[in-house]
């Protein structure tokens, strides 16, 4: 189950965050249909959650991870369209302290975490002492590295591709540290890395086809995301690898919009 | 650009080849998940007589047989004694963890009309014929059976008397 869990990894990530950025940067005319059409579909996984945590089967692994990745799409379409965001919506004041821009950034982003944290919540406890744990082992890892690249963001990373803020958010840009990596970066990347093994070994020595292919997918995600923190300290161009989402004609049409 | 153009873009086209690559994999988890076979069936034998026993973890890597009805302790494995017996359990005890069964497991040693003994997972319907292991491994469970049986015969003596 190593090569399923490896291709179905990769393209749900490539393929869900094209989506999700092709739905971003759509025109304020359409945001509401977008927020409206994620929302239901995020209902649709909280339906079917309590039928697949009791399941063991190759199947339900896969729907699992599935299921995780979706409610993290609501979780993050909902916060790049602007609908849960935080009390903050100004740009950073110039020469504010490392203190002030935690508050402020924290500020901008506040009511998206606390929902992050609500729905982990809630699905570890949909998920507590039941035999298919995919889907809450793939919600957590998107939540911890997604932090873990926030707190990046903020203590600073060496690149990162703004273009792909929508327009709306493009104050966001202030609260990050831009110009050079901190000892967090590394720091981070070396977890990530330690945790992606931990999950194959975990995997590797499964012994159901179902637990091996939870495993993998997880770990597979979180071979990902440490990619990602990659991404954050060497200009990779990955923006190449989601062009045909974030176009600059959209880029464009949504600035123009403001 | 013609049809065939169009099509051999199609094919060609990243996301196109993403979904594809992604549907194979997901039939190939479908395969796995339908091809769980359950349980073998059981072969047409008579049974001419069954104990239950209850199988318990003891301290330092043991393992217990009990007499399910009477409670008798039947035989005591001490760590590194019984890999045959240890193996036996394990195959019967992952079936019932994958169904989410838990509690200390009790199985039925039933013996068969041509001397033949079967272990059986009366929960999960899983079963393993044990002469299949050679004759050491068979003696092994034998043994358990009859200690089962004469403690079963003591208390019907015993509630004959009283």
């Amino acid at each position: 189950m190593f090569w399923p869990a490896i291709v179905i990894s990769i393209t749900s990530w490539w393929l869900l965050t094209g989506i999700a950025l092709i739905a971003v940067h759509q025109p304020q005319r359409r945001r509401k249909a977008v927020f409206i059409v994620v929302s239901l579909i995020m209902m649709a996984t909280w339906y079917v959650i309590p039928s697949n945590v009791v399941d063991n089967s190759p199947l339900a692994s896969a729907v699992g991870f599935l299921l995780g990745l979706l409610i993290w799409a609501w979780l993050e379409i909902s916060y790049l369209l602007g609908f849960v965001t935080g009390p903050n919506h100004k740009p950073c004041p110039d020469g504010a302290s490392g203190w002030q821009r935690f508050i402020g950034g924290l500020g901008t982003t506040l009511y998206h975490e606390l929902a992050v944290l609500m729905m982990v919540a809630l699905l570890v406890w949909f998920s507590y002492g039941s035999i298919n744990t995919t889907a809450v082992n793939t919600l957590i890892v998107l939540w911890l590295m997604r932090w873990s690249a926030k707190l990046n963001l903020f203590f600073g990373v060496r690149h990162f591709n703004k273009e792909w803020l929508p327009s709306h958010l493009e104050y966001l840009v202030g609260y990050l540290r831009i110009d050079r990596a901190s000892w967090f970066l590394p720091l981070t990347t070396f977890i990530g890395i330690v945790a992606t093994t931990t999950l194959y070994q975990l995997g590797y020595g499964a012994d159901e086809v179902s637990q091996q292919l939870s495993f993998y997918l997880v770990g597979t995600l979180m071979l990902l995301a440490t990619i990602e923190h990659l991404f954050l300290m060497f200009p990779f161009q990955e923006e190449v690898l989601w062009r045909w989402a974030a176009s600059d004609d959209q880029s464009v049409e949504s600035s123009s919009d403001r | 650009m013609g049809w065939p153009g169009l099509i051999a873009g199609v094919l060609r086209h990243p996301i196109f080849l993403a979904l594809a690559a992604m549907a194979l994999a997901w039939a190939l988890v479908a395969i796995n998940t339908d091809i769980d076979p359950g349980p073998p069936e059981k072969p047409e034998v008579t049974i001419v007589g069954s104990v239950s026993l209850d199988f318990s973890d003891a301290d330092s890597g043991g393992v217990v047989v009990t007499d399910a009805k009477s409670g008798s302790e039947i035989r005591r494995y001490e760590m590194g004694e019984g890999s045959f017996v240890r193996g036996v359990l394990r195959t019967l005890v992952r079936e019932r963890a994958s169904r989410d069964i838990s509690g200390q497991p009790s199985f039925q040693l039933e013996m068969t009309s041509d001397g033949g003994l079967m272990l059986v997972d009366d929960d999960t319907g899983y079963w393993i014929a044990l002469e299949a292991f050679g004759p050491d491994n068979y003696r092994e469970f034998r043994a358990m059976f009859d200690s089962a049986r004469a403690l079963s015969s003591q208390s019907l003596q015993g509630s004959d008397q009283t």
